[in-house]
């Protein structure tokens, strides 16, 4: 094992050198560019053709769609580079990702997309796993992304290793025609309590339930509320705050919900999806991406849903959160850093790039230059002509940051676990919360907040 | 001709074998002893940020002192202890039915019974998730039927757990089933003749001839049933992911989670290797329980 | 006397059928269902009360699943790629078997125990290993190292020696008294008598290979060369799934199989354990 991997961090590292000295040109032809500020069009458009090659991109779904959508337009700035997309399922990326990182870099793309909570986990892992953005010019852009994100994308000296794509500003979408039966003013819905209210009415009236969750496996709501109250997992600091003051107010509200008989208990995503379109739930709080699913999979419901902002805690609390994004790293064994930070760079920071993304496959951006184009005033027919996009932009604007770190996922997976105990098992939420924080602990030596 | 010659010096009785053998030692040697000592040798290292240390057997005795893995270790024993036999009575009992003589278009039942055994994994995903869902699926539904409250499949420990035992037992069951048809069709008629002139039934039968001689057939199938019950990782993985609560995390899916989701390769490592010890352990316990006809 | 025994026939058949045929719909229904799904549109397997009926949807879900991961090709690629595993590691398996059943030779327990000790080695714990190789060789992204870290298929070698041990010793040492080599042996004598096994053993290994997953998705970056699980896997993402693709793939990988268990099921019941019931 020792001889093979010391070879292979040999070979790596080498390959890494390499990499960096590339690196490095590219990026004083970038400063110089940046020096020249008001970026004569000629100095751009020559360091453009020099970038040339091939590069793999990995995504999935519908984002390796929307990857797809923008290569053309990148092939007219940058005619001598081809991208491949590949579309990859989600797990199985992260699968692959992981098997190749651990192996030292094989078998990897140029570029590979990845979600925002799961950033940190890989940066700490595979710390040499990632092209530097920074070293590119990255930096430059920091300002046109909400903070909350452009921080996620960061490792722990302040170096952009991911490029900001979508976010998921969260909302409730809800079933009109079951409001309108309940006689419920969806706008009325201020606070949680508002909602468990509502949902007992509609409840009555039409025997439909509120929100769905899939207990013992997806904590998103929880998460949500954490983001609207200010925490997460863990504090600014990386201590461990899933048993937060905040946090067990945010499960005993949803205990409350369950109580209450408003939760329908869904098995994964698509239990989730039947609980919505068969109008089981009233109302689904997710992220923007959610509309894509409802337009996808119910077509025929054109009309019928509409959206507003998550309920706040207390009377003027905060009502903004975010579920879920994703981002774009290059990999540090490419061949073709240049290239690949190239299409990075385009395709993030490029308006009309991530407003067909959204029109097209409602890949939400994160990039607020984008938020001024005319689709966000748009009333979207099949959402009540309502106008939700400019409703999400709003959400987006004013989410408050969430420090995920490198032990995210067994965070995530032991939250789950409480929050199945204090569901389903009726366990006290200090407890079920103390008991994850207490696992966490044991398993990562951060300290406790609390 | 003159190969021919050559080969019959080097190829003797006494060194054929070892020609036989090479392709296979070989394959075995380079694709999966070399990575088994590799990840063996992972199990006895600790790594931060990319960089390993040898660790002794720090991860073991992490292993003994995890709270999770005894669960994943109950989880697991659960499951076999009940999936185990009630899998191969079926399997047995059908087998001894499609044996009748009475039955025709036997082709037919065999294939239909084979067929969960050769399901690609996703497509049994998608579909026991689809059947199974507490709200919406078809199992609910037809229990709804016969006036039946719905049950949490995947949602409830207790349930969970049985969810998993009957998703293994209709993948598994035809497979098993057609293994025991493989031995009743090697059992001779002669016995039962000569059992029918004693007047024994066909129940006594069943017990006194069919059972007895099928003692080997057994000893395979409860081989092979326990190692891959042992080493449970799909249906876990994909029916409930280990919930709720981890009422249904087993030893693999424990594994996997330290590997692929927290990046621990050295303790996922060492859990296989634990894995590997009881498994071996429990392989030798029914070759001697049963009693090995085998050497 | 006659016709109380004819009734008991009768009665017995029909219980046979009635108990067979609850099994049958059980482990079939399904599949049943799957095809229901791939005739249908997507949203359409949520529908309640379930649809049991055919849609029309067949012609326009082939469709799509062919645009989006090109299933005419996924499914050669899992064929050939099939076939050839199950042609190498039935040879192998076969030749094996047959030394460890028919001769005696040093080393053979150990060798033949440390073999069965593999199958006991969860699979995830090898991968990182088995890829770090293959990159190492430079064959990732290549057909080859999907088909050989499993070759030396330990099952299969325990299936052929089991098989194996009811060759009459007699016919082997009267094939050498006429003078032939053991490999004529092996290739004219054993591997033809061994028919049924080799047919159950084949079953077996094609069914492993057809199905396997992680292994060819890790190794297999290029899309062109994906097999049927992988491709189909790469449909299931996050927000967004047509089923009816996807329940349209799952039955088009049903189909081969079920063909090739069709085909060898007779050598395969016969052949599946011959060696072991003997005494």
């Amino acid at each position: 094992m020792k001889i093979w991997k010391m070879t292979l961090t040999g070979a790596l590292s080498i390959g890494l050198l390499a990499a960096c000295g590339g690196g490095n040109d590219d990026a004083d032809t970038n400063e110089g560019g940046g020096n020249n500020a008001d970026g004569n069009a000629e100095n751009s458009e020559a360091e453009a053709s020099e970038v040339s090659g091939e590069i793999t991109v990995w995504g999935w779904n519908v984002a390796a769609a929307s990857m797809e959508l923008a290569v053309e337009q990148f092939q007219e700035e940058y005619p001598d580079v081809d991208v491949v997309v590949e579309d990859i399922g989600r797990e199985d990326l992260y699968d692959r990702l992981t098997v190749g990182l651990a192996s030292g870099g094989s078998g990897l793309p140029d570029v590979t997309m990845i979600e925002t909570d799961r950033l940190d986990n890989y940066f700490a892992e595979f710390p040499d796993g990632f092209v530097n953005l920074s070293e590119y010019g990255f930096d430059e852009y920091e300002g046109e992304f909400p903070e909350a994100k452009a921080e996620a994308m960061k490792d722990a000296d302040g170096n952009f290793l991911a490029a900001p794509w979508d976010i998921g500003p969260a909302g409730v979408f809800y079933h009109v025609p079951h409001f309108e039966e309940a006689g419920v003013d969806p706008d009325s819905i201020e606070t949680w309590d508002d909602y468990i209210e509502a949902g007992e009415q509609i409840q009555e009236a039409t025997g439909a339930q509120m929100a769905p969750i899939d207990i013992s496996s997806d904590d998103a709501l929880f998460r949500m509320m954490m983001n609207q109250l200010g925490t997460y997992y863990f504090d600014e600091d990386g201590n461990i705050d899933i048993d937060s003051d905040e946090a067990q107010q945010a499960l005993a509200k949803i205990q409350e919900m369950r109580e209450a008989d408003l939760i329908a208990n869904v098995d994964g995503w698509d239990g989730t999806v039947t609980a919505t379109i068969n109008h089981q739930v009233a109302t689904v709080p997710f992220g923007v991406w959610y509309a894509g699913t409802i337009m996808d999979q119910a077509p025929e419901q054109e009309g019928e849903w509409d959206v507003f902002k998550l309920p706040a805690f207390d009377g003027d609390g905060n009502r903004d959160a975010n579920l879920g994004g994703s981002d774009l790293s290059v990999l540090s064994h490419t061949e073709n850093p240049d290239a690949a930070y190239a299409f990075v760079e385009y395709f993030t920071t490029d308006v009309d790039a991530q407003m067909v993304a959204l029109e097209e496959y409602g890949l939400f951006p994160s990039l607020t230059a984008a938020y001024d184009e005319p689709f966000f005033e748009e009333e979207d027919e099949f959402f009540n002509n309502s106008p939700i996009w400019s409703t999400f932009a709003e959400v987006a604007e004013g989410t408050l940051p969430a420090n995920y770190t490198s032990d995210y996922a067994r965070a995530l997976r032991y939250s789950a676990d409480a929050q199945a105990e204090a569901l389903l098992s009726g366990g006290e939420v200090q407890d079920a919360l103390g008991e994850a924080a207490g696992r966490i602990e044991n398993e990562t030596g951060r300290e406790r907040a609390n | 001709m003159a190969a021919n010659k050559r080969k019959r010096k080097i190829v003797t009785p006494k060194t054929a074998p070892y020609f036989f053998i090479a392709p296979a030692v070989l394959f075995f040697l380079v694709f999966t002893l070399w990575p088994v000592i590799q990840s063996l040798l992972l199990s006895f290292q600790t790594s931060t940020g990319g960089q390993s240390e040898f660790a002794g057997f720090d991860n073991y005795i992490r292993l003994f002192n995890d709270g999770l893995f005894y669960t994943a270790l109950f989880n697991t024993f659960t499951i076999l202890i009940i999936q185990v036999p009630i899998m191969l009575s079926i399997a047995v009992v059908l087998a001894v039915l499609m044996n009748s003589a009475l039955l025709k278009m036997r082709g037919f039942f065999r294939v239909a019974f084979f067929m969960p055994a050769i399901t690609a994994l996703v497509a049994y995903a998608i579909v026991f998730m689809i059947m199974l869902d507490e709200n919406f699926g078809l199992v609910n539904y037809a229990l709804s039927l016969v006036g039946i409250d719905p049950v949490a499949w995947l949602n409830d420990p207790f349930w969970a757990k049985v969810s998993l035992i009957i998703a293994i037992t209709w993948r598994w069951t035809g497979y098993n089933m057609v293994i025991f048809l493989a031995g009743l069709q090697n059992i001779s008629n002669d016995l039962y003749e000569a059992a029918s002139i004693d007047g024994a039934g066909k129940i006594r039968q069943f017990f006194s001839i069919t059972l007895p001689q099928l003692k080997p057939i057994f000893l395979f199938t409860a081989v092979l049933s326990t190692i891959g019950t042992l080493q449970l990782f799909d249906e876990p993985f994909i029916l409930t992911d280990g919930g709720p609560n981890n009422s249904t995390l087993t030893i693999s899916l424990y594994l996997y989670l330290n590997g692929f989701r927290y990046f621990d390769f050295n303790y996922a490592s060492a859990i296989a290797y634990v894995l590997v010890i009881i498994i071996a352990l429990f392989s030798y316990v029914q070759m001697k329980v049963v009693g090995d006809d085998d050497d | 006397m006659t016709d109380k025994k004819k009734t008991s026939v009768i009665i017995r058949k029909i219980l046979l059928y009635i108990t067979l045929g609850i099994g049958v719909i059980l482990s079939i229904f399904p599949f049943y269902w799957m095809f229901i799904g791939a005739t249908n549109p997507s949203g359409a397997i949520f529908s309640v009360p379930p649809n049991l009926l055919p849609g029309d949807f067949l012609v326009e879900n082939f469709t799509n699943l062919n645009e989006n991961v090109g299933i005419i090709r996924v499914l050669m690629n899992s064929l050939i790629i099939a076939l050839t595993f199950t042609f190498f590691a039935v040879l192998i398996a076969a030749a094996a078997g047959f030394a460890f059943a028919k001769y005696q030779f040093k080393g053979r327990n150990a060798i033949f125990f440390t073999l069965l000790l593999a199958i006991m080695i969860p699979y995830h714990v090898t991968l990182i290993p088995l890829f770090q190789m293959m990159a190492d060789l430079g064959w990732l992204n290549t057909y080859r190292a999907v088909l050989l870290p499993n070759l030396a298929y330990p099952f299969a070698i325990f299936l052929m020696r089991q098989n194996m041990r009811s060759i009459p010793n007699s016919l082997l040492e009267a094939a050498r008294v006429d003078g032939a080599g053991e490999f004529k042996i092996f290739f004219q004598i054993v591997l033809p008598t061994m028919r049924p096994a080799l047919a159950a053993v084949a079953i077996f290994l094609f069914m492993f290979q057809w199905n396997n997953f992680l292994w060819p998705l890790v190794v297999l970056g290029d899309s062109d060369m994906y097999t049927l699980p992988v491709a189909l896997s790469s449909l299931v993402g996050m927000s967004r799934v047509d089923y009816g693709q996807i329940m349209m793939g799952t039955t088009l990988s049903v189909l081969p199989i079920m063909i090739f268990f069709l085909l060898l099921q007779r050598q395969f019941i016969s052949g599946i354990l011959g060696g072991s019931v003997k005494e």
